[in-house]
């Protein structure tokens, strides 16, 4: 079947956009923190595909439920070990911020060291590397377009199931809006935050195992990603994992397509500005509609359409 | 009689990171009696509250919650020690549906005694009924306060303490609030702290009065002297008699 890359390229970069911001949103949500360690831990997710398919010969896939893991306590040490303790000290959203920051220099190091140690002990090359051709396919196209967006959709409703028909979700939702009277009625809100900063990690490791299907793998990737996961979180509000799903497929298409469209009309040296894109969206988001699309009127601005159209 | 005190502070100097609002204060909420707290606005009831429920810093001190020592326990802790607080402001979840509010603040508790209470409470606040699966924000403000009413009725803890229960609402329904209060302590044994502005119907079934003012208490004792004293009603309480 002919399919024109770029469809692929869209749908595969738009899912990731969409499982990492969701991550990046959730833990924003509850906590208040933005996380700049986040896309390594999608990293993570990179290498442990990288030893799956490589080291122990296995389907990329088998990664999925280990980076669901890893990734998932990486992202709760952050927290416990990290953030809590500097929250129980009053130290403010800044110094919260930048702690993040720190926590992802040591990540990439602590990434390069084990790339560096699995090349020494396996001999598999560990940088500028591509695992596609460890994909299954289906119709002559790459396993990993499909599995992704289904992927995204089973896990954007289990965690719709889970906030809205669990106990425990009702309680995230709470603690989310009011952290105090939540405390009051017995809800251990540290714990919640918790799970929500290993489900947030666990979704971006997931992130990461699809992302070796499709490019190349560095210790670096996440760092090249931050400013679209950054982009699609805040274009979608920042405050509402609808909206940061909406956003992760706003950005992502806009960067595929978008630089593909504009390429075609002003000449190919457009490409390279791509990374612009994200920040485009940053600047316009937060000028026009500071609360993202999750903040917009839409029923008052369908009115005010409607109004000045007749 | 002479009661045990369910709850006692004593010494308490606290506030909110590193200002005092609470200054050198003892109180003590005795056994099954409803204990009114009172005064002018930005006195300190609310906080003194939050200190109680581990929900301000407390700069020295100490609160007892019977035998146990809970100056510094966690508020989630001490909610399941078995003290209920209605707060003054967002006392209820307004993202959530009603019946979700209820569920949340019967968070504590196993699932068959909890559908009895739901309904319990949907009994003693009809007017709820129909909002069930309402959001919270969608309820008129004396709605919103019965749900958070309804919240702290759910649990039927040991202590309840009530921030200011019937603002909002009419007269006729702050008075069914308050009878409700004085109903809780009369058939279940539970113990009151309330802190009201309707200060007269309060001083009606009271036992016992603190006057709060600037973070001192001003006056404590019984509701029978603190009638007696026309000139402590004026002065803390706006009444004459
Ligand atoms: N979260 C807070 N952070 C800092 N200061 C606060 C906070 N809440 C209250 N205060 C301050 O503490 C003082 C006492 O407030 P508090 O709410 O305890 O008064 P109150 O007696 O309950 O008043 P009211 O009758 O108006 O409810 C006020 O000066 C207020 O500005
Ligand atoms: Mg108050």
């Amino acid at each position: 079947m002919a399919l024109d890359p770029i469809i692929s390229a869209g749908v595969i970069y738009s899912s990731i956009l969409v499982l990492l911001a969701l991550g990046l949103t959730l833990t924003y949500m509850t906590t208040r923190v933005p996380n700049f360690a986040h896309a390594s831990f999608a990293t993570i997710g990179v290498y442990i595909a990288l030893v799956v398919t490589r080291v122990w010969d296995a389907s990329p896939y088998i990664a999925l439920p280990i980076a669901f893991a890893v990734s998932g306590a990486v992202s709760l040490a952050l927290y416990t070990f990290v953030l809590k303790p500097l929250i129980r000290r009053g130290a403010k959203p800044a110094i919260q911020m930048i702690s993040t920051l720190a926590f992802d220099l040591v990540l990439i190091a602590a990434i390069n060291i084990a790339a560096d140690y699995i090349v020494h002990l396996y001999d598999v090359t560990s940088r500028e590397f591509t695992l596609r051709s460890y994909d299954a396919s289906f119709a002559d196209l790459p396993m990993v377009l499909f599995v992704s967006p289904v992927l995204i959709a089973a896990i954007v409703f289990c965690l719709h199931y889970v906030l809205h028909r669990t106990k425990f979700g009702i309680a995230m939702r709470a603690t989310i809006e009011n952290p105090d009277l939540s405390s009051v009625v017995g809800i251990n809100v540290k714990m919640v935050y918790g799970v929500s900063w290993f489900v947030g990690g666990a979704m971006a490791g997931v992130a990461g195992v699809m992302m070796s299907l499709w490019f190349q793998g560095d210790p670096s990737l996440g760092t090249f990603l931050i400013p679209s996961i950054f982009a699609a979180s805040i274009v979608g509000g920042f405050a509402s994992l609808y909206g940061a799903i909406a956003g992760g497929i706003l950005v992502g298409m806009a960067e595929i397509f978008g630089t593909r469209i504009i390429a075609g009309e002003f000449g190919s040296w457009l490409i390279a500005y791509r990374p612009l894109v994200p920040l485009v969206f940053i600047v316009i988001t937060l000028l026009i509609a500071p609360k993202g699309l999750a903040g917009v009127d839409w029923k008052n601005l369908a009115r005010r359409l409607h109004v000045t159209r007749s | 009689m002479e009661n045990n005190s369910a709850i006692s502070v004593t010494g308490l100097v606290a506030g909110y990171d590193n200002t005092t609002i609470i200054d050198g204060v003892d109180f003590d909420a005795k056994d099954k009696e409803i204990s009114i707290i009172v005064g002018p606005n930005g006195s300190g009831k609310s906080t003194l509250l939050k200190c109680m429920f581990g929900l301000a810093t407390i700069h020295s001190g100490s609160v007892r919650f019977g035998s146990r020592d809970i100056t510094h326990m966690q508020p989630h802790t001490i909610a399941r020690e078995g003290i209920a607080y209605l707060p003054q402001v967002k006392n209820v979840f307004t993202n959530l549906s009603v019946d979700e509010n209820l569920k949340m603040a019967a968070y504590t508790l196993d699932s068959k005694g909890y559908e009895q209470r739901n309904e319990h409470v949907y009994e003693t606040f009809p007017q709820l009924v129909r909002h069930r699966g309402d959001r919270a924000n969608t309820l008129s403000g004396g709605e919103r306060q019965m749900l958070a009413m309804g919240m702290a009725l759910v649990r039927m803890p040991q202590v309840m303490m009530f921030d200011e229960p019937t603002a909002n609402l009419s007269p006729k329904l702050a008075g069914e609030v308050l009878d409700k209060v004085a109903h809780v302590r009369d058939s279940f044994g539970i113990t009151v702290i309330l802190v009201e502005q309707n200060v007269k119907r309060a001083l009606a079934f009271g036992n016992s009065v603190t006057i709060l003012a600037n973070g001192k208490v001003a006056f404590s004792g019984s509701s029978e002297e603190v009638r007696a004293q026309p000139e402590l009603c004026k002065t803390y309480l706006g009444i004459s008699q």
